[in-house]
């Protein structure tokens, strides 16, 4: 991903040809969805997601200061697009995408993988919100502060204390499916 | 537990956007540029009546207690009860607020021409 090219993009959108953002949409489109589908869970909305966060980014471009990458300013921006979208209306609990093969199929593992995701998707807003960024930044502390504005500090202890509740409510979700299974 | 949260967490699966997905951005992107700008608030217009309005406002304000003191010279119910309302430390707060939000919105809309 190239800043310049970004940059000589913004600028030509600014001069008055809007086709120049078809650029921008190109090169941030992958991360943009995959960034929005770890909130919500479910492809669809993640691309409505991702197509707002471009349309508020194409509406605020005169807005955007260069005094960081473009792209730290549009991921910003999607953050918190996301967040307050998640927030006025939450994801499923089982969204249609989760469900990919037959449970008799599956393997403990999957099982168990899916049983963590389902975990994190219960967990409070700002607990859940901490753990995505984390994470989508490679368990980069700083990147995920930055993201989320909040100190280093505080994002350390929301890890912490989310790690903790998911300690409490995985062996819930465990023995929940083993429930499932044997029911069918 | 914490290894098995980082190792499921951080191999999230990668999902590839729609090839229909940057059409529908630029669509959304030309249906935005293509609709026209919006209408600014007529401030120079608006100005003259909101002066008015506020000087209306100050007026009451401050004769309300002449009124209020002197119930002979209050010609009916109606008017009594306006400026009873309009004499009470609510409306007073009420007038000043009005006045410092149009002083501000003014300020932007003048900050924002220059």
């Amino acid at each position: 991903m190239n800043a310049a090219d970004d940059l000589a993009d913004v600028d030509r959108v600014l001069a008055g040809d809007p086709s120049a953002f078809e650029g921008l949409v190109r090169r941030w489109q992958g991360p943009l969805v995959n960034l929005a589908f770890r909130f919500c869970r479910d492809r669809g909305r993640a691309e409505d997601l991702a197509q707002e966060a471009f349309l508020k980014a194409y509406r605020g471009l005169a807005r955007w200061r260069r005094e960081g990458r473009f792209s730290t300013w549009l991921f910003a921006l999607a953050t918190n697009h996301y967040r307050s979208a998640i927030r006025q209306i939450p994801p499923a609990p089982f969204a249609f995408d989760a469900i990919e093969a037959p449970a008799g199929r599956e393997s403990a593992d999957d099982e168990r993988d899916r049983a963590i995701r389902r975990a994190v998707d219960t967990l409070p807003a700002k607990y859940r919100e901490a753990l995505i960024l984390y994470y989508f930044e490679e368990m980069d502390v700083a990147a995920a502060a930055a993201r989320l504005g909040v100190p280093e500090g505080t994002l350390k202890a929301r890890l912490a204390r989310a790690r903790d509740l998911l300690r409490r409510k995985l062996p819930l979700a465990g023995s929940a499916a083993r429930v499932l299974r044997e029911a069918q | 537990m914490t290894d098995d949260i980082d190792r499921v967490l951080s191999s999230e699966p990668e999902i590839q956007p729609s090839r229909a997905f940057v059409a529908s951005v630029m669509n959304a992107v030309e249906r935005e540029s293509a609709a026209p700008p919006p209408i600014p608030f007529p401030w120079l217009r608006a100005l003259p009546m909101a002066a008015v309005a506020l000087a209306l406002a100050v007026v009451v304000v401050t004769l309300a207690p002449v009124f209020s003191a002197a119930p002979s010279s209050v010609p009916s119910p109606a008017v009594d009860g306006f400026v009873r309302a309009a004499s009470t430390p609510a409306a007073v707060w009420t007038a000043v607020g009005l006045l410092v939000s149009a002083a501000s919105a003014f300020a932007v809309t003048i900050r924002a021409r220059s």
